[in-house]
């Protein structure tokens, strides 16, 4: 059976921090680290869009809607920053 | 997490794979004109049982998708892609193509494996996708040595099967396989050559290009679970599970 790309942590998806020093804080994902397998978040506050964090599966809680616009620009090749990402961040929730 | 497997879990997994392509061999022998899908399903649940393994797929739940996959295995025909739902109501026509995927674990290790088969003769064209898209994995495999990378193996697949003139499935991947049906690593089916994961022996993942014969663009039906072309043309889906040795690839999920 094949997997989604991305799976359960597509690009765009809106995630919250179950463990560790933001926990609480709610994200979006930014990317996926191939080689180990962890999901690069970011929320354009306290962590920045420039400097994603990087976070194991199991510290992190799915489930949240997806934000389109998110995923269709990181797949497009174009990188986002901190206003923009809050910007959109709002306008999903 | 991704993990390489010793020895005995090696073996736990060519266990898995025999019985993969056990219940790929009853159903092949089993698809003509009139049948429905439902009753492969059925020959499907029949061979792994009797093998005292269980279906991976039947139950299996993934986020965004209410239901869980309610099969033993996924009957894909023509414009389906992937994960399709075996149905009492669907037959096979003469000239079809179906895609089988199926799956089962035993002794806690998985193995996963699908082919496209002809339903009867089928046309020119839909003989030339499959073999295309079986090509494709060949290709894929043979980039499987140690030292290589993931991104070798979809760079090689993607190069082949633009280079045909036909379109790739980018939604969906390749896998880690092991205690889990999907593991780490992602296995695309393209790629940039020497990105990714570095292959090494004992890692264990499956890899399967998904094949289309016009626009690549996909889209969800039947609740979530059925991947279909957008613009209604073919789709073939060849997969083997692969165990990495210092050699190169073997194939633990031998259907041919």
């Amino acid at each position: 059976m094949s997997r989604e790309k991305n799976g359960i942590f597509p690009l765009g998806a809106l995630v919250a921090i179950k463990r560790g020093k933001h926990v609480g804080s709610v994200c979006v994902v930014v990317g996926n680290a191939e080689k180990d397998g962890k999901i690069l978040i970011a929320n354009g506050v306290e962590i920045s869009a420039e400097k994603p964090k990087r976070k194991g599966s199991r510290h992190l809680e799915a489930g949240g809607p997806l934000s389109r616009e998110v995923a269709d620009r990181l797949a497009g090749g174009k990188k986002i920053d901190d206003g923009w990402l809050r910007e959109a961040l709002r306008r999903l929730k | 997490m991704i993990t390489l497997k010793k020895p005995a879990e090696a073996e736990k997994m060519r266990k898995a794979g025999q019985i993969v392509a056990s219940v790929h061999k009853a159903v092949r022998d089993a698809i003509k004109p009139g049948i429905d899908t439902l009753t492969l399903d059925q020959i499907a649940e029949r061979v792994i049982g009797l093998a005292s393994a269980r279906a991976s797929f039947k139950g299996y739940r993934v986020p965004g998708v209410r239901v869980p996959f309610p099969s033993s295995i996924c009957v894909s025909v023509n414009d389906e892609v992937v994960h399709g739902i075996p149905n009492r109501s669907r037959f096979l026509d003469e000239g079809d193509i179906v895609s089988i995927d199926v799956g089962a674990e035993i002794e806690g290790y998985h193995g996963d494996a699908a082919c496209t088969y002809p339903v009867g003769r089928i046309s020119p064209e839909r003989e030339e996708l499959l073999y295309v898209t079986r090509r494709a994995l060949d290709i894929g495999i043979g980039q499987v040595k140690p030292g290589h990378t993931i991104g070798d193996i979809g760079h090689a697949v993607e190069q082949w099967v633009l280079g045909k003139g036909y379109g790739l499935v980018r939604e969906y991947s390749g896998h880690g396989i092991g205690r889990k049906m999907h593991e780490p690593p992602q296995v695309p089916n393209y790629g940039k050559p020497g990105s990714g994961l570095t292959i090494r022996p004992g890692l264990t993942f499956c890899i399967e290009p998904m094949v289309m014969s016009g626009g690549e663009p996909v889209r969800n039906v039947d609740g979530g679970w059925t991947v279909v072309t957008c613009d209604g043309s073919d789709a073939a889906h060849f997969e083997h599970s692969i165990l990495v040795t210092e050699d190169g690839a073997e194939i633990l999920t031998p259907w041919e």
